[in-house]
């Protein structure tokens, strides 16, 4: 049974990473967390990292982006920063900071109120 | 058309069909404005489930998601259709739960990323069925202003069922120190 889930979690399109939408990151997040438990329990170690590597990104980019709400007239439709490749390669070994991430345009935001000290 | 949709169709036809309703003219009138505001008032993602297990915790950062979404669709519906007071009354309903529904959204996202961060692989302490830390109280609001820092998690304390006593003496209360693997 759970393998028969880990194989039709696996099969689902591969929209689970690189999210440009909000919307599109929060069903990743809950697409790729059914995908870590099945991994899971399947003990599957390379499934496993993948939703995990997968989700961690989807997180800390939803994470940023709602970081950022003011009111309602200016909601974000898009995701507004994204992970540079720094920023992804240090997913799952330190949370995110505010520098891994560069506006979407690619330019560097240079941090701002939300600063993180490790 | 979404179940919400329906039903409110649904209801307002009920509500039509009623004996003890007054003119017909007057129901008409207040079933076509219901109506076209069926178009407007956003249909809400609150999942909010009860527990702190990752499916809920997922699930629930959806809802909140959608929920802002919902909320900026209703705004710009509203902007080009115009005020009227039941509009103006379910905008500022909205707009007064912001801040809560932004602090709620951070914090299950906080407490979702916190939990895969601690389980680097299979068997590492990733369960279905629930997260065996909590945020500090004095953290919580601060989600809304910068990123979760590892102090900000602790081990939560709970009585262990007798069978599972002494297999877990790694979770003491306390804080939770999150060390990178490459140091």
């Amino acid at each position: 049974m759970t393998l028969l889930l880990l194989l039709l979690l696996s099969a689902s399109p591969a929209r689970a990473s690189a999210p440009s939408t909000p919307v599109e990151a929060a069903a990743n997040i809950r697409l790729l967390t059914a995908r870590l438990l099945a991994a899971e329990k399947a003990k599957d170690a390379t499934a496993y990292a993948s939703a995990r590597l997968a989700l961690l990104e989807n997180l800390a980019e939803l994470q940023d982006w709602a970081e950022k709400l003011h009111d309602t007239p200016s909601i974000p439709r898009a995701l507004t920063r994204r992970l540079t490749p720094a920023g992804k390669a240090a997913l799952g070994k330190r949370k995110p900071l505010n520098s891994d991430f560069v506006s979407h345009g690619g330019a560097a935001t240079g941090g701002g109120a939300l600063d993180f000290k490790p | 058309m979404t179940d919400l949709r329906r039903a409110g169709a649904l209801a307002v036809a009920l509500w039509l069909s009623s004996p003890s309703v007054a003119p017909a003219q007057v129901h008409a009138q207040t079933a076509a404005n219901w109506l076209d505001d069926i178009d407007i008032l956003p249909t809400f993602g609150y999942i909010v489930r009860p527990g702190i297990t990752p499916p809920h915790l997922a699930e629930n950062i959806e809802g909140f998601t959608l929920n802002f979404m919902a909320m900026a669709d209703f705004d710009a519906k509203i902007r080009a259709k115009g005020m009227n007071p039941r509009r103006a009354e379910e905008l500022e309903r909205y707009e007064s739960s912001f801040a809560q529904d932004k602090y709620l959204l951070l914090l299950y996202i906080a407490w979702l990323q916190h939990a895969i961060e601690r389980a680097p692989a299979p068997g590492t302490g990733l369960k279905e069925d629930d997260v065996d830390f909590d945020i500090h109280e004095k953290s919580r609001e601060i989600f809304t202003t910068r990123k979760p820092l590892a102090s900000d998690f602790f081990v939560r304390k709970r009585e262990r069922p007798e069978h599972e006593r002494g297999q877990d003496a790694a979770l003491q209360p306390g804080e939770l120190e999150f060390k990178s693997p490459t140091k």
